[in-house]
């Protein structure tokens, strides 16, 4: 409702400063901006949406949201909404049908197709995960997809085969910090905005190893830009001068490491003089970076972020991942207030629920379609999974043709599965190419599942429902699960409400149920962290593994090892890099048009090219740009500007909708492609020439 | 930097039409001081002054938007003593009350008294300047925010003026046309006085900010160019100034009351008017925002 | 007298957007109406870069050029000089966005009214705005400038924040770049 009138009218015609007398109501939850799901308070006026508000208590704010958290609330709103269940009508079209026709008929072509030809796809988000996962055991399916080999499986599997723990960063104590490919601010959570001025005020450093200079870049002491994909020398430079220096926390390393003088023996020859051939970094610059973490230390880290740059973006990404953490190890900062911290949480096992209520799915007896094979891991690529010959597939908030590599295969894949149906709150690009369309209720507007926020004091926490559905027809994600359960004859799996499924988990966890539909938050007991413990290790050692076997058996190096790039710059080819925007969280941000505004109004789709190579090229600031790989090609305008490396181009990820004003599109360059170790699919391992447009 | 221009067509040709019209009443008004026989002529003006305006009045009202939704609301225009727009609305008010009265007693055949000329002629001059003065006091302009530029408005208002009166007398009343030879030579003035005003104009604002170096780059050198060196100065002044100093100093005078002279006339009276136009639309157009970050 | 204004250290400002996104929640703005707008500022040439983002609003002028022009009084200052708009007076006709040095006007295309910053003041708590609240980075403080016990005013002082463009009008908008 409402002209400029409505609200806010603070300042308004009698010059009074005073707010506007309206009836306000003040409910908590978490956004879904993104997978930081932080807390939130909304505030409601006459059962519309007005503002929203980071919730103090919940770790990951710090009392604040981001920007696409302040803009995404208006997402129930969106005009393009999917309203009630849509069907196929052969011609280009859709008609609308009940939901009783439509699952009754999913549930046939499920049951056609059995479950080793069925999959289902869900998003990074994974929202009501426990239900759709349940669903497919109980189905008999292992054909789960998630996008982990698009996200972070490089991290996901060398964590565990490395350490066994997740670390989190400590960021407000820290004496020196290093954000190596993390734009951070434009990433991540909130608080850690406010947690790395503490850390510059004081008296910390801040270095940025990026090829990009974020907008973070205005918190930072110093840009260092790094030659992308050639971090791992930058690390295992820093790690060999630590070493042979002595600088290292050498008691740490004693009583925490496993096979450290294979591992120091090993690094001796990456000093900084080679790294710096390799990085383009100076010599002297790796020493002083090495010098101020070693002073600092233990106080200080080097940031793991948990993006598909690192998780998923290189040939050498799993080597990386692990020389950071060795790295880290090296600082003997675990645990250390200004270092990495790894918060600790309940672990939940297979009893932790009531058995006769949440009666135990089994096993299904066939492996994964599409099951990939990896050195490392064995995890299955959802780029295999749709490629694995399928005969009926449901993607649950999951848009492979927007947002999966090699834009045009993917389609192509997409299309060839016979029986689709997408589960969306708007019409997306994959909806619009499905048999069935089923309308999802927004986060605001249905309950959530309880979850964790790991911190130094965990929390457990709640999405609460804010507004009635501005959807009155659509469904949330396990509402729609549990329906279609009811098709295949399957309901003995999903005889509790989603009540009885949240009460269970309280239980679990030792909170009240009652005290987080209030507050969304509420601490966990016994889940404070010690500062100066260790954490506990899962790794074969139960101790940091200088030197590991699991990559030994995997015909790779015990030790950390330099590893190439798939692909070189060189002769006009540039590499392509990305990473997240403020604004934006893959696609689907743009559904709220506020957010898809705001990018149109400040370029934020522009293709960042350095001054150095776009002036031989004849290419000028504001100019249209064919930019062209071996899979594919899109056209961009051009930001010319020196916040980006000369060997590289950048282009966010997130503006791939033509049928929502956006031209350049990130996914039509990148191949479909699979790391040997991990199945990962090296998302910054593209080259691409740029040409202006009519040139 | 790329900046979009507030105001767009109908306010320029609002600015272009309230000025001719003004300068067609100030024409009349000068008719009827040195050329009391040219009724015809002086009637024309008379017409074409509360129509220019009242079409402009008309583009202005449309232009503002929410006005055009809440049509009370143009009741409070009145209301800001300060506002030049305010005092826009009340000249201009006035002189349509002065050039109405003027059109109607001229149309019932009866004489305009001397006090409605000088006093409808002291609202042309107001009316004129106020279209410069309604973008001079806007700040962020280097272009507008000069004293040079009301008085550029005036000249050229009634330079656009007197050619919308001689122009249609070529037309219609030949024969009075070539008895007015004072408005002539006056009228003649004008496109030289306004050349002079432009290049002090473009001059300073060049020197003042960056701006204005960015707004007369884009006028002599860049995207207006063409339009500013043959449309406003080669067509609209130029031109109209070499035929008239041809038609007035050199040329016979059997040659002045020929039929292709009155030709010759026409095109150059087509150039001021054009010229009027043009030069309104480029200082709309081309004004580039002072930088203030 | 009070004179309400703002203090923006530029030099924090992370180019969240936050501020814009929840100024437009709060006052129930289109999405295509913004009273924020951002600029990008690079000096110097890579890797040597200096870069900055310096949001910019209504800087609520003394001397308010906006008001001067704007013929309807739907633009006006009261006594203290805090700018006001009335949007039910005004008539649109884009004045005051040609008399504002800032860009700071802001036209709706739907109903033709022009806007500006409001200095909202969010549910009841009347200590600040909604874009000071949500800003994540602390870049902005509100309040008032006359009293020097003022947090706002203090900031000022100790930083020694400048206007942005003291030649173009009187702002009450104070930054460190
Ligand atoms: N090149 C490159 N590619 C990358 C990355 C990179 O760094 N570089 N990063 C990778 C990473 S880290 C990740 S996590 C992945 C994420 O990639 P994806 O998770 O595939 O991308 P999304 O845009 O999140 O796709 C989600 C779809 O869900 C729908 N949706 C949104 N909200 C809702 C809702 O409430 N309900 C329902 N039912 N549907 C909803 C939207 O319509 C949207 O189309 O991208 C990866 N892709
Ligand atoms: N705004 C926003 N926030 C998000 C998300 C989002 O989509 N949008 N997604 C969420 C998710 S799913 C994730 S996984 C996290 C990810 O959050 P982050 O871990 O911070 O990841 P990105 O923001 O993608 O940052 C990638 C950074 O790496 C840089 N980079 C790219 N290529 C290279 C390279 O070769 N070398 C080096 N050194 N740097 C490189 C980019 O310039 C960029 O600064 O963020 C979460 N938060
Ligand atoms: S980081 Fe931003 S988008 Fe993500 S959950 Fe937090 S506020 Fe929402
Ligand atoms: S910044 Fe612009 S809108 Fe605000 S008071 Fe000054 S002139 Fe008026
Ligand atoms: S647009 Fe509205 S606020 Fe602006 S000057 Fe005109 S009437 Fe006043
Ligand atoms: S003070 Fe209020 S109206 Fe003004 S920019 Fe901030 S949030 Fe928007
Ligand atoms: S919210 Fe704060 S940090 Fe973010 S853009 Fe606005 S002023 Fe800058
Ligand atoms: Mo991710």
């Amino acid at each position: 409702t409402g002209g400029p009138l409505a609200s806010g009218q603070a300042f308004a015609a009698g010059g009074s400063w005073g707010s506007a007398d309206v009836e306000e109501d003040r409910i908590t939850t978490l956004c879904a901006g993104c997978g930081n799901f932080c807390g939130m308070a909304v505030y409601v006026q006459n059962g519309t949406i007005v503002r929203a508000q980071g919730l103090k208590e919940h770790p990951h704010t710090g009392g604040y949201l981001c920007g696409r958290g302040q803009g995404y609330v208006k997402v129930p709103y969106a005009e393009n909404r999917v309203r009630t269940p849509l069907k196929a009508d052969g011609s280009g079209g859709f008609q609308e049908v009940s939901w009783d026709e439509a699952l009754s008929d999913i549930a046939q072509h499920m049951q056609e197709a059995g479950p080793q030809s069925t999959g289902w796809f869900q998003d990074g988000r994974g929202t009501d995960s426990y239900y759709t996962k349940r669903l497919m055991s109980a189905f008999g399916s292992a054909n789960y997809y998630d996008e982990s080999a698009l996200a972070d499986i490089d991290i996901s599997t060398v964590i565990p085969t490395v350490m066994g723990a997740y670390p989190a960063p400590s960021a407000g104590k820290s004496r020196c910090i290093v954000l190596l490919d993390k734009s951070s601010y434009e990433g991540v959570r909130p608080h850690e905005i406010e947690e790395i001025i503490k850390a510059r005020e004081n008296g910390g450093t801040v270095y940025v190893v990026d090829p990009r200079l974020c907008s973070f870049g205005a918190l930072a002491s110093e840009w260092v830009p790094i030659k992308p994909g050639t971090e791992l020398a930058f690390l295992l430079g820093v790690s060999c001068f630590l070493v042979e220096n002595g600088l290292h926390d050498q008691a740490f390393v004693e009583a925490n490491g496993n096979g450290f003088d294979d591992y120091a023996r090993a690094i001796a020859q990456y000093t900084p003089a080679w790294a710096s051939e390799k990085t383009g970094i100076a010599a002297e610059k790796i020493e002083e970076i090495a010098r101020a973490l070693a002073e600092a230390a233990p106080h200080c880290y080097v940031d793991l972020q948990w993006a598909g740059t690192l998780g998923s973006g290189y040939a050498n990404s799993a080597e990386q991942i692990r020389a950071l953490l060795l790295l880290n190890a090296l600082l003997g900062n675990f645990n250390q207030e200004g270092g990495l911290i790894f918060p600790t949480s309940p672990w939940l096992g297979d009893d932790a629920l009531d058995q006769t209520m949440f009666i135990p799915t089994g096993q299904p007896s066939a492996p994964a379609a599409g099951e990939g094979d990896f050195a490392l891991s064995r995890s299955t690529s959802c780029q295999a999974g749709l490629r694995a010959g399928l005969q009926a597939a449901v993607f649950c908030e999951c848009d492979p043709v927007s947002d999966w590599p090699d834009a045009a295969g993917t389609a192509e894949a997409f299309d060839a599965i016979p029986f689709k149906a997408v589960i969306a709150t708007e019409l997306t690009p994959a909806a619009k190419r499905a048999d069935y369309v089923l309308p999802a209720l927004t986060f605001l507007e249905r309950p959530g599942i309880v979850g964790t926020a790991t911190s130094v004091t965990s929390m457990a926490t709640l999405r609460n429902q804010v507004i009635e559905p501005v959807a009155p027809d659509a469904k949330a994600i396990y509402e729609i699960v549990t329906d279609l359960a009811g098709h295949l004859g399957l309901s003995e799996y999903f005889a509790f409400t989603l009540d009885d499924y949240n009460e269970a988990l309280c239980a679990a966890y030792g909170v009240s149920y009652d005290e987080l539909r209030r507050a969304s938050v509420a601490e966990l007991p016994g889940c404070t962290l010690q500062y100066g413990s260790m954490p506990f290790m899962m790794s074969a050692s139960g101790k940091v593994e200088f030197s590991c076997d699991a990559f030994a058996a995997a015909e790779r190096s015990a030790t950390p090892e330099w590893v190439e790039p798939a692909v070189q710059p060189s002769d006009g080819k540039l590499r392509l890099i990305t990473g997240d925007q403020f604004t934006q969280v893959r696609t689907y941000t743009l559904a709220a048009e506020g957010l898809r505004k705001d990018a149109v109004d400040n370029g934020l789709d522009r293709l960042w090219v350095n001054p150095q190579t776009a002036e031989p090229l004849g290419i000028a600031d504001g100019d249209r740009v064919k930019v062209t790989s071996g899979t594919g090609e899109t056209v961009a305008t051009a930001r010319v500007t020196g916040q980006i490396h000369p060997d590289a181009v950048y282009l966010p990820p997130h503006y791939g909708r033509e049928d929502q004003g956006f031209s350049a599109r990130l996914q039509s360059l990148i191949p479909c492609q699979y790391e040997p170790g991990t199945g990962a699919a090296m998302l910054n391992e593209t080259l691409v020439t740029l040409q202006k447009e009519g040139a | 930097m790329s900046f979009e221009p507030v105001w767009g067509a109908p306010i320029i040709w609002y600015l272009f039409l309230a000025g001719l019209g003004a300068g067609a009443f100030a024409t009349s008004a000068f008719l009827s001081w040195r050329h009391p026989d040219a009724t015809s002529m002086r009637r024309t003006g008379y017409l074409i002054a509360p129509i220019a305006v009242g079409i402009g009045l008309v583009l202005l009202m449309l232009d503002a938007e929410a006005g055009l939704h809440d049509p009370l609301r143009f009741a409070l225009l009145l209301s800001n003593p300060l506002s030049v727009m305010t005092w826009g609305v009340v000249f201009l008010s006035l002189f349509m009350l002065a050039a109405l009265a003027a059109l109607v007693l001229t149309l019932a055949g009866r004489s305009v008294p001397k006090w409605v000329n000088v006093a409808g002629l002291a609202l042309a001059v107001c009316v004129a300047m106020y279209t410069g003065a309604l973008l001079g006091v806007c700040r962020p302009y280097s272009l507008w925010n000069s004293a040079l530029l009301p008085t550029l408005f005036l000249v050229s208002a009634f330079s656009s003026g007197a050619a919308s009166v001689l122009l249609a007398s070529v037309g219609f009343h030949a024969e009075e046309f070539n008895r007015v030879g004072v408005l002539k030579k006056f009228h003649f003035c004008l496109p030289v006085a306004e050349l002079l005003l432009l290049a002090s104009l473009l001059f300073v604002t060049g020197y003042v900010s960056d701006a204005g170096w960015q707004t007369v780059t884009s006028l002599v050198a860049g995207e207006y160019a063409l339009m500013f060196w043959l449309g406003l100065v080669g067509f609209g002044l130029v031109l109209p100034t070499a035929l008239e100093t041809w038609l007035l100093f050199v040329s016979p005078k059997e040659f002045e009351e020929s039929r292709k002279a009155h030709l010759v006339s026409a095109l150059s009276d087509v150039g001021v008017v054009v010229g009027g136009f043009l030069l309104r639309y480029l200082v709309v157009m081309a004004a580039a925002p002072v930088a203030f970050v | 007298m009070t004179a309400y204004g703002m203090f923006i250290n530029a030099k924090a400002c992370v180019g969240c957007h936050a501020c814009r996104l929840a100024c437009q929640n709060q006052n129930g703005l289109p999405a295509d109406v913004s009273f924020i707008t951002f600029h990008e500022r690079e000096t110097g040439q890579y890797p040597n870069l200096h870069t900055e983002t310096i949001p910019t609003q209504c800087m609520q002028c003394d001397d308010a050029p906006c008001a001067q022009v704007c013929p309807t009084k739907a633009t006006w200052q009261d006594a203290d000089g805090g700018v006001h708009m009335d949007t039910t007076r005004c008539i649109g006709c884009r004045y005051c966005m040609a008399a504002c040095p800032y860009g700071a006007r802001t036209l709706d295309h739907a109903t033709g009214i022009v806007d500006k910053c409001r200095y909202c003041v969010a549910g009841g708590d009347e200590t600040s705005t909604n874009c000071v609240t949500a800003c994540p980075a602390n870049v902005r403080i509100w309040g008032d400038l006359d009293d020097p016990d003022s947090e706002v005013a203090k900031a000022v002082a100790a930083h020694n924040a400048q206007p942005l463009a003291p030649n173009l009008s009187h702002a009450k908008f104070y930054y460190v770049r």
